[in-house]
């Protein structure tokens, strides 16, 4: 799929959502807050009937947007994972070119020992759950674990 | 005056005693008079060899830094003005100039840059430094199990 033909399904996705989000027909609630407010209460049965019939009414489409909104949401939720699952590929492919990995292991060793000595929150631990790579240097060497601090 | 030909193929010219900043060329000057030959330093590029010339000419005089042996010692992060200026203004090479500082054997070039990216670290959350250095978490299952119970013993010593 090329990037024009993703750039015109999305036109095309956002034009579906607002021709449904336009299908959706609104009551202007003020009347019924006023009556609220005022502290009406509806009296007769014909009154009180003819306020659950359109209730009902109200809660059946209610009922159906929710569904659509969910089914809405699943297919988004789907998109953006795929889409994570792009960055991850991004981030791993940057973080093979990225310059701290090529340091020859001493002078990296260096850096974490300068960084221990002036650091007093567990810095070794913090250093050891970076990367697989980082942990494997530190937990070979038992020297900078040496000032790990015990409050 | 000497002349240094970094990998990509540019001349740099300067004098025995800023050369000799760098344990590696003072090895090499020991053997050679004759100052006509270029010295070819494959490992370095220019734009890092201009910097590390830079930082070698404002320290030349400077006493050598002496090897510390002892290795428990403890090494804080100070750094003089012009050095972080100098540091700090070249920090999208850092990694590079290190690298050149190792590979030429200058203590104090190396020492600084370890000093530098110990004090980006610094104050730094696990996240916060993946996102620094563009590291990726790549921990396996096996070793985010682990790092769970040491994160557990820690918190409860």
């Amino acid at each position: 799929m090329t990037a024009a033909s993703s750039s015109e399904l999305c036109n095309n996705a956002v034009a579906c959502v607002d021709a449904l989000a336009s299908k959706i027909t609104v009551q202007d609630s003020q009347p019924t807050l006023h009556r609220l407010q005022v502290g009406d209460i509806p009296g007769s049965s014909t009154g009180s009937f003819g306020i659950a019939t359109f209730l009902e009414d109200m809660q059946d489409q209610l009922a159906k947007w929710h569904e659509i909104t969910d089914r809405i949401e699943d297919a988004f939720q789907r998109l953006k994972k795929k889409r994570d699952a792009l960055k991850r590929t991004v981030d791993v492919t940057i973080a093979l070119l990225s310059p701290v990995r090529r340091l020859p292991e001493d002078v990296l060793v260096e850096i974490f020992s300068i960084y221990i000595d002036n650091c007093i929150s567990c810095p070794t631990m913090r250093l050891s759950q970076i990367c697989s790579f980082w942990r494997k240097i530190i937990l070979r060497r038992p020297r900078l674990w040496a000032s790990l601090a015990v409050k | 005056m000497f002349t240094l030909l970094s990998e990509d193929g540019i001349s740099f010219q300067a004098e025995r005693d800023v050369l000799e900043r760098s344990v590696l060329l003072k090895n090499m000057l020991e053997d050679v008079q004759d100052s006509s030959n270029s010295i070819p330093l494959p490992n370095v590029a220019s734009a890092v060899l201009e910097k590390v010339l830079h930082f070698c000419e404002h320290h030349r005089g400077d006493p050598l830094p002496v090897p510390e042996e002892d290795e428990t010692r403890m090494r804080k992060i100070v750094i003089e003005d012009w050095d972080y200026d100098f540091i700090s203004a070249n920090c999208d090479i850092v990694f590079e100039i290190i690298m050149a500082a190792n590979y030429l054997d200058i203590k104090d070039l190396l020492d600084l840059g370890c000093k530098y990216v110990a004090s980006l670290i610094k104050g730094k959350s696990t996240e916060q430094i993946r996102e620094l250095f563009h590291i990726v978490n790549d921990l396996t299952p096996e070793e985010e199990e682990k790092i769970k119970k040491e994160n557990q013993w820690a918190e409860a010593v």
